[in-house]
């Protein structure tokens, strides 16, 4: 409420004002003792992104003939770069999002659109845009943009009845405009991830059985559809029930990460000794970088790391609904939601028991600014655990 | 607020839930994969990123009798493509290149070098102009982009592989691997044998003895990436190549070159048109000294027919074959096709070619049977002794055929040889005589001796798909057969059980085996095993025996093998000659046994003559003088002085009459008036050369060339080239390019022969006129 009142107050002045005030206002410069980043949630984050980065390093042995460093020093900048954004974050309200969410969620939606065109033109890939050395995709930050916009309206008056047809179908229009700037990059997993964070934090909020049934049949009818009308690409979709059927061919990659995984057993061939990175296991520094880690760790470091971020996801949940406000709790949730359903998705397809989709494992996957708006969203988290009542550590 | 919170918190616990559910599922997956199906999955692992490397085993070396090296193996390389890092490095270096030409126009600054961006085309270069491989072939290769190990090429030469390697592009791949050498070029080819371009025996001895020489391959199983890179520090495992043993033959390289040389002038003079072969052999023990098939090969291009009758017999077969294809086509278009019309095939140039080959590489001493025609006298005659059915001098008459049941039965002479003792018989090789002591000894003792002589059985000598011929068996032996029998035809048996029944029939009465192995050696050198001779069975008494060689010197001395008669040397022997199948086709088989000294047999030789076309053609024409050639030249080797009579002493030297300017006729007289032969070439009338030239010296029965056309010059002689000086590839090229072969004196290995070693001496020498193809034995050394 408070919150609301200084946007109007402001809302007359100098954009360059505005900002000067609001970062005044805003941004915690002396952090109070009430006031702490719950230290649980630090710690995960920090473990999380130095074996990630560690383990980076190990799997880009293989590959980097020139310069064994040259991988993990570009991902070591974007972790750099990726702290100092969690540390604004952390310190900076999370109703900025709120009152911005508009202008937030409209600039993003505008990339989204921008992105296939822009490939087009320049025959390039269609998912990113190269500012300077910076590949931006922006259905990363999509992800957070619809976290940001569907929480602030989740949360307000207007929109928060979910028991309105009229309000539901406001949100599924939403989604329904990002899927489809999805559909122009093909880029499939990231409609899936944001169709599935969307329909969590529905799900959350309150949305009615009726829907959710309905919705369930609606997947269901669409599955089945794509199943008659493209046997192929389903086929090759279903390639995971079966991978060794076609090991040279579609089967090649899960066949690779079930040897790198099974190669593994229980305490694993030894960290940098991963035979499967050199050249037989396919994106072994990306979508498959898991599947190193269980070669290399074993059985013991594959559940660590999947402990991890459990921990990260029930510590994430627990500040989220212990904060401030519903705001707080719906973009806190959702943040805990992308992280989770990415590390879930990645794991299932290198276990192979989901298809194979190109989802990154966080904090270990090599590439882009995924790493750097992840760890934003993060800083968001812990700026939610400041001023939430969860039991502090 | 409160109330929605705590619906919130109830949902927000069920997607928890299920995310903690999914979350226990995955771990339970990575169980199941890790350690259900762990094994199974590391298994796989294993397969797909080890390699196995094959250490090539050093292949034994051949011997002959004084430890000559036949064939022997040096170190060489495998060449392989590696098309999958050909083409990764090849697109990462354009990348590059790419990169940094696009930074050179931002920043300005020079690209740099990138010398991988054209990989494949180098490596096409580089593979083109060294191993002599095709451009096509090898850009198909390259296209394969998944494969990452292709041979290129095996027994690649080192110097061959230095240069490859010296270019130093990645994707090209060496393996060790060792390379077989003939020093001497097609001697012994059929009786060697040869090695496939894996180092497996093919044929003859190495194939045989493949086991003994082989050795045990070693291997490198260790890891690599997928593009068969090097991993830093992964697991390797190394089992050492175990090297082959040796073997020593009992052949004498001399000999086989003296039978060799000998048996090369009878093919070529003969127009022989299914080969000829020859054995000389030790009756005392069974020991191959030699055994020579002609045509022959070079064993290190053992798949290249250089004899013009075989190639001509190329085109032959393949028009023939085609022309009966065309024939049947025909009657099935007609309607109306005959019996297997429809088996029939087209047949391309190269399938007719390896037809050819595979008959050029058969050991026809071995492999193939034959009619032996009157040398077969020769056990008819002993056993009839043996059984003493018949004296020396029972004396038989000769009307130039003989009734036999209801067939007359013809001898060689139409005429007759008239009253004649059983001696005069053996001497004038009369059928009749023959026919009439087959029939005094009957067929059940005929057939004892035939089978006691080991005509039947094979005789086990190590040589792939040895035959043992066919003949009649005691029930299908009625009067005709065993008339036909007793002077050796109706029936086949090969060239070795041949020499081996008359070694028997010499060597006082024992059988024995022929054996071509000596000793076997470890890889050291040390002898691991010798072979000893081995006596099958006693077939005739001594007292038979001696009989026997002394009726079979008469053969040489006075009767049908008077053209294997060498002044100063003993020599017993039996002419024969039998007319192929069908009858009437103008196709025989001349040949001759004989065997030396004829008191007390060291040697016994057997020459097969195999369809000559040229008047004359019987054994005791063109057969006998070779093996005479053969004996005495061997004897001479082994060192049996010659005894000469006062008679022989005479006519040892004779002076070469001048032919040139006379008629073929009248020189043909005036030469063999003197006790020479005369070979006339070309088809001129009158002589316009002569070798050797008029006045010089030579020996009873020597062979004086006259050539009646200028065009045969060039063809038939050459003048010997110096190779002093040079190393082996040169004087082989040398000699080579003047028409010569080249054969290595003395015991110089390959690898020294590639090292530096120069040609000290030649035989025979520079300016020499020889003939054609004739070999020049050229000594080495540092």
């Amino acid at each position: 409420m408070e919150a609301r009142r200084t946007v109007n107050r402001t809302g007359s002045r100098s954009v360059k004002d505005t900002i000067v005030t609001g970062a005044r206002k805003n941004f915690i410069w002396r952090v109070k003792r009430n006031q702490r980043v719950d230290f649980m949630l630090f710690v995960l984050v920090i473990g999380l992104l130095c074996f990630g980065l560690i383990m980076l390093f190990s799997a880009s042995q293989s590959t980097t003939r020139d310069n064994i460093y040259s991988i993990i020093i570009r991902q070591a900048t974007l972790a750099l770069l990726g702290l100092v954004g969690m540390f604004f974050a952390s310190r900076l309200d999370y109703h900025v999002y709120k009152r911005h969410c508009k202008v937030i969620f409209g600039v993003v939606m505008v990339l989204m659109f921008a992105v296939p065109v822009w490939g087009m033109a320049s025959h390039g890939a269609t998912r990113q845009i190269e500012i300077g050395p910076i590949n931006l995709q922006p259905s990363e930050l999509c992800k957070f943009a619809l976290v940001i916009y569907m929480a602030a309206l989740l949360s307000g008056k207007k929109h928060s009845d979910l028991s309105k047809p009229k309000n539901v179908t406001r949100y599924l229009v939403i989604l329904v405009i990002i899927a489809l700037a999805c559909f122009f990059q093909s880029h499939l997993s990231a409609m899936l991830l944001i169709l599935a964070v969307g329909g969590i934090m529905l799900f959350v909020a309150g949305l009615p059985k009726i829907w959710v049934i309905s919705m369930g049949a609606l997947m269901a009818v669409g599955g089945t559809a794509l199943a008659v009308l493209e046997p192929y690409r389903f086929r090759r979709l279903l390639i995971f029930l079966h991978p060794f059927s076609d090991v040279r061919g579609d089967g090649w990659q899960i066949v690779n990460s079930l040897y790198a995984v099974g190669s593994g057993g229980l305490l694993g061939v030894g960290f940098g000794q991963s035979r499967q990175k050199y050249g037989y296991l396919p994106e072994a520094l990306n979508d498959y970088i898991y599947a190193i880690v269980c070669e290399e760790l074993g059985f013991v470091g594959g559940i660590f790391v999947l402990l991890l971020f459990a921990a990260l996801v029930i510590r994430g949940s627990q500040i989220s609904f212990a904060a401030r406000d519903n705001f707080g709790t719906y973009l806190g949730f959702g943040i805990v939601t992308i992280v989770a359903l990415q590390v879930l998705i990645n794991v299932g397809v290198v276990l192979s028991v989901l298809p194979s989709t190109g989802m990154q494992l966080p904090f270990f996957s090599s590439g882009g600014t995924s790493l750097i708006i992840m760890m934003y969203g993060l800083g968001i988290l812990m700026n939610i655990s400041r001023t939430s009542t969860q039991n502090k550590i | 607020m409160s109330r929605g919170k705590l619906s919130i918190k109830k949902r927000m616990n069920v997607v928890l839930t299920v995310f903690m559910g999914v979350f226990v599922f995955l771990t339970g997956a990575l169980a199941f994969r890790q350690f259900i199906q762990g094994p199974e999955l590391r298994a796989g692992a294993e397969a797909l990123q080890t390699r196995d490397q094959k250490i090539a085993s050093k292949r034994g070396n051949i011997y002959d009798r004084n430890m000559n090296i036949l064939a022997t193996s040096g170190t060489a390389e495998r060449i392989y493509l590696n098309p999958k890092l050909i083409d990764e490095t090849e697109s990462e270096a354009r990348e590059k290149k790419a990169e940094a030409e696009k930074e050179a126009r931002e920043k300005g600054g020079a690209v740099g070098e990138f010398p991988n961006v054209n990989l494949s085309e180098k490596v096409v270069n580089v593979l083109t102009t060294n191993l002599g491989v095709s451009e096509e072939w090898v850009r198909e290769q390259l296209a394969k982009k998944d494969r990452v190990s292709i041979e290129v090429k095996s027994n690649v030469e080192k110097s061959v592989a230095d240069k490859v390697r010296e270019a130093d592009l990645p994707g090209i791949e060496f393996t060790g691997d060792t390379k077989r050498y003939y020093p001497n070029g097609s001697l012994a080819a059929q009786l060697l044998g040869y090695c496939g371009k894996d180092g497996q025996g093919l044929e003859g001895l190495e194939n045989i003895l493949d086991d003994e020489l082989s050795g045990t391959a070693g291997r490198v199983r260790s890891a690599k990436s997928a593009a068969n890179g090097d991993m830093p520090f992964q697991y390797e495992t190394y089992e050492a190549a175990e090297d082959g043993n040796n073997v020593i033959l009992t052949v004498d390289k001399t000999i086989q070159q003296i039978v060799e040389n000998n048996l090369r002038t009878a093919y070529e003079e003969n127009n022989l048109t299914n080969g000829a072969a020859s054995i000389v052999m030790n009756p005392k023990n069974g020991e191959i000294y030699a055994m020579a098939v002609m045509p022959t090969y070079d064993l290190s291009d053992y798949n290249t027919i250089t004899d013009d009758t075989l190639l001509a017999q190329v085109d032959e077969l393949l028009a023939d074959n085609n022309r009966k294809y065309a024939e049947a086509q025909a009657r099935i278009e007609a309607g109306e096709p005959e019996k297997g019309d429809k088996d029939l095939k087209e047949m391309t140039y190269n399938e007719a070619y390896g037809q050819m080959v595979i008959k050029m590489h058969r050991n026809k001493a071995v492999v193939d049977s034959y009619e032996p025609g009157s040398t077969f006298k020769t056990v008819t005659a002993s056993a009839a002794l043996e059984e003493d059915v018949v004296k020396l001098d029972d004396t038989f008459v000769c009307t130039g055929s003989k009734i036999v049941k209801d067939r007359e039965i013809h001898c060689s002479n139409r005429e007759g040889h008239g009253t004649e003792t059983f001696v005069e018989g053996i001497m004038n090789s009369c059928n009749p005589v023959f026919m009439e002591v087959g029939a005094r000894l009957g067929a059940e003792k005929f057939d004892k001796y035939f089978k006691a002589f080991g005509l039947t059985e094979k005789t086990g000598f190590l040589i792939p798909g040895e035959s043992k011929g066919s003949h009649h068996t005691l029930e299908e032996l009625g009067p005709v057969e065993l008339a036909t029998s007793s002077f050796g035809q109706t029936f086949t048996v090969t060239p070795l059980q041949m020499i081996r029944a008359v070694s028997a029939v010499v060597n006082g009465g024992y059988l024995m085996e022929p054996h071509i192995v000596k000793a076997y050696t470890d890889s050291e050198g040390n002898i691991t095993e010798t072979v000893d001779p081995v006596t099958v069975r006693r077939v005739i008494s001594e007292e038979t025996s001696a009989t026997m060689r002394e009726v079979l010197e008469k053969v040489v001395t006075d009767g049908g093998g008077k053209a294997a008669y060498v002044k100063g040397y003993r020599i017993g022997g039996k002419t024969g000659t039998s007319e192929k199948y069908p009858r009437g086709n103008g196709l025989y088989v001349a040949s001759f046994v004989g065997f030396a000294p004829a008191n007390d047999p060291d040697i016994v030789c057997l020459i097969i003559l195999d369809e000559p076309h040229d008047v004359p053609i019987y054994g005791g024409t063109i057969a006998a003088p070779v093996a005479g050639a053969i004996i005495s030249e061997t004897l001479q080797y082994l060192g049996y002085e010659p005894q000469y009579g006062d008679e022989d002493a005479e006519s040892l030297k004779i002076n070469v009459p001048g032919i040139t300017g006379k008629t073929v006729e009248e020189a043909t007289s005036e030469i063999e008036e003197m006790g020479l032969r005369i070979t006339v070439k070309g088809e001129g009338e009158t002589v316009l050369r002569q070798i050797p030239a008029e006045g010089a010296e030579l020996s009873g029965g020597s062979l004086v060339i006259a050539y009646t056309e200028e065009a045969a010059d060039s063809e038939a002689d050459i003048t010997v080239p110096s190779v002093s000086g040079k190393s082996y590839s040169q004087s082989k090229s040398i000699l080579e390019k003047a028409g010569l072969s080249i054969a290595i004196e003395g015991n110089i290995g390959p690898e020294e022969l590639e090292e530096g070693s120069l040609a000290v001496s030649q035989n025979p020498a520079a300016g020499t006129v020889v003939q054609n193809g004739s070999t020049v034995y050229v000594t080495f050394g540092t």
